[in-house]
């Protein structure tokens, strides 16, 4: 009986999976779809739509990447760890529907209120929008409201990964493996008993208690501002709602990462038959990243000189310091793990190692962006795009493309075809890195973010981003066809799934 | 340009760790070694690489420490010269107060509705500073101009559909305290 009952749960949790992977590869290559028209538009010096559509086109853009990005890597990690903790499928249906209704209130915020204020939505933008539309209002109400509902779902997703981890290991403390300090030899901990954590587990947690912070000022922070909005006479302090929404909207984007990290601590030991384990350096780096994503969101405010000092010196601080958990221990510890593995460069590892090298790279352009005194030339340049293009669509977005070669096989007894894996790769590694270049040049020579036309001198950079980003997408595009092809033409179940622990098992070889 | 020798030092990282991981792809096809003996040397020089990174991160910091914008460290040697009152609103800006090169100008910058970027373009269309406008504060940004001539206050911070067109050209004379004509 009780096998049976186990046998239920993971095809309903396959079936979720699917439903989340094949919503969100389309959503996402939709959206990046939505980035190349935008970059288009903006090459064409403005001659192909007007500004209202160009920054209703970006509006959408930036919002959607963020929400779907961030759910789609967590809906992954949950099927990757669904077999070690018993994480709630109900629960994951109910956050579905919440972030695909908050992704449609959004669409319609932009396309049929005309709201453009940016995913950044900073007060009073909202009520201010500038664009004369008479319905911008209730543009302005439903973008907040599909926001609103999105981090609700996020908030239900991380409320759902403590209390299963918890269940499993009994206490925050071991969840987030404090134990291994008190364990003999280099700390290494054997992880393979049910009640102990695992790397996956502990980024999943650490995620999880960022996210619950993240969602429950970002909740706040869009009551207010829905609130003001209704009711005018209640104003906001500006300077207060900019932090709140930053960190919110800075922590959300950059959980993206890091929940891909934990993916890929579930991935890339399959491939390379060696154990992706359980270390003091791995803990301690993990309730660092703990503390310095809290902390990091302050470097958007440098240039905000009304915020106390003090607060502009942790910026700068905390993130330089985000530098050294990824490159010390995620990063490093993937390329030892690889190292003379005689591993097989399959699609799915492939991706894996590039998204590696997409944070590594993006993280690095994103470190000389938080240096104060330099931000103060970078600041909404196109080095800022350039930079965050860099760890989210050449790292997330691969590490959540190699995470999906993956885990096909396991929800649909089907393959995704390798060759069109490794050439998605190649077109997408040379595209990306080509757009990016063209923004981090653009923005040395200090061409605006945010700008509906190319700034003399920077036309023929923005006409090559243009051929690059066609050549990404195009990489993009194949892999969606591939992805949609597979579900179209297999099985609705795949039976039987491994048991609940041989993944486990087999994770600790 | 200080932001040319920062693309400059980008390229450079970004390249090397390119080729370290092109390097790690093609040695990770040998093997497999017992991982036993690959992670013990790896995690060993994992120290040293540690206190390298922090070193040259604590390096930066300490290099960048004499270019702070704020306020207050560019007014330590010495008072502004000139006094200029901004005001950004959607679309435009209004400066009020004389801008000359060579001496230092106090840029009080605040806006009348919502967020906007000041943002200083010399005549080569290069940005000298940036300091935000926000409604219910005003911000001051100190400079020192070093040439005269046409510059261009743009919009950096997307204040609505109307962001790009939000721009105006400053003229910066050669009166060290923005009083000639």
């Amino acid at each position: 009986m009780r096998d049976r009952l186990l046998l239920l749960r993971q095809l309903r949790a396959q079936r979720i999976t699917r439903i989340w992977l094949v919503t969100s590869g389309l959503v996402l290559l939709g959206l990046a779809l939505a980035g190349g028209v935008m970059r288009l538009a903006q090459a064409s010096g403005g001659n192909l739509v007007s500004a209202d559509v160009f920054y209703q086109v970006m509006s959408v853009h930036g919002s959607g990447m963020v929400a779907v990005g961030l759910m789609a890597a967590a809906a992954v990690l949950w099927y990757q760890v669904s077999n070690q903790i018993e994480l709630s499928v109900t629960v994951n249906r109910i956050v579905y529907l919440l972030t695909l209704s908050g992704l449609v209130m959004i669409v319609l915020a932009v396309l049929v209120f005309g709201y453009s204020s940016a995913w950044t939505f900073l007060y009073p933008l909202p009520e201010h929008p500038g664009s004369g539309t008479a319905t911008a209002a209730i543009g302005a109400a439903s973008y907040l409201i599909g926001l609103a509902l999105a981090v609700v779902g996020f908030l239900l997703w991380c409320l759902d990964f403590l209390r299963a981890s918890l269940k499993r290991c009994g206490s925050l403390q071991r969840l987030l493996g404090f134990y291994v300090f008190g364990s003999a030899g280099h700390g290494h901990a054997d992880d393979s008993e049910p009640t102990t954590t695992n790397p996956s587990l502990i980024a999943g947690t650490v995620v999880a208690i960022l996210g619950l912070s993240a969602c429950l000022i970002g909740a706040l922070i869009v009551v207010l501002m829905l609130t003001s909005l209704v009711f005018p006479s209640l104003t906001l302090n500006a300077l207060v709602a900019k932090n709140m929404i930053y960190f919110t909207g800075h922590t959300l984007a950059n959980l993206q990462i890091y929940v891909a990290a934990g993916i890929a601590y579930s991935v890339l030991p399959l491939y390379t038959k060696r154990p992706w384990r359980l270390s003091r350096a791995l803990v301690a780096g993990w309730l660092a990243t703990l503390a310095i994503v809290m902390l990091a969101f302050f470097h958007h405010l440098y240039q905000d000189f009304a915020q106390p000092e003090a607060v502009q010196w942790v910026g700068n601080v905390v993130s330089y310091a985000a530098a050294i958990p990824p490159m010390t221990v995620t990063i490093y510890g993937g390329l030892v793990l690889v190292w003379r593995s005689g591993i097989r460069w399959s699609a799915a590892p492939l991706f894996t190692l590039m998204a590696m090298a997409g944070w590594a790279i993006g993280g690095f352009g994103a470190v000389i962006d938080s240096t104060i005194s330099l931000n103060q030339l970078f600041h909404n340049t196109l080095w800022v795009p350039a930079h965050f293009h860099t760890y989210m669509a050449l790292g997330v977005m691969f590490f959540l493309i190699g995470a999906t070669y993956h885990i096909i096989p396991k929800l649909t007894g089907r393959q995704m075809k390798e060759s069109v894996g490794r050439r998605a790769a190649a077109l997408m590694g040379f595209g990306g890195y080509g757009l990016v270049l063209c923004w981090y040049i653009s923005g040395s020579m200090s061409a605006p973010r945010r700008y509906f036309y190319p700034l003399s001198g920077t036309e023929l950079l923005a006409w090559i981003g243009v051929a690059c980003a066609a050549v990404a997408l195009t990489g993009a595009i194949m892999v969606c066809y591939d992805l949609v092809d597979v579900f179209l033409t297999s099985s609705h179940y795949n039976l039987p799934e491994p048991a609940p622990r041989s993944e486990i098992a087999s994770s600790q070889v | 340009m200080i932001t040319y020798l920062a693309l400059g030092v980008f390229l450079a990282g970004a390249l090397a760790l390119g080729c370290v991981f092109v390097v790690v792809s093609q040695v990770a096809r040998r093997g497999p070694t017992p991982y036993p003996e690959v992670a013990g040397r790896a995690y060993r020089l994992r120290l040293v690489w540690f206190f390298a990174l922090g070193g040259v991160l604590a390096a930066a910091f300490l290099t960048a420490l004499p270019y702070i914008p704020y306020a207050n460290y560019r007014l330590a040697s010495g008072p502004a010269a000139m006094h200029v009152n901004v005001s950004g609103s959607q679309y435009s800006w209004r400066i009020d107060g004389a801008v000359g090169a060579g001496g230092k100008v106090d840029l009080a910058v605040t806006s009348v509705d919502v967020n906007h970027g000041f943002g200083l373009y010399d005549p080569s269309g290069h940005l000298v500073g940036q300091v935000q406008a926000m409604p219910g504060y005003t911000n001051h940004l100190v400079l020192q101009l070093s040439e005269a001539g046409e510059y261009t206050v743009r919009c950096l911070e997307y204040c609505g559909p109307g962001h790009s067109s939000m721009f105006m050209s400053l003229h910066v004379s050669t009166c060290a305290t923005g009083c000639c004509c």
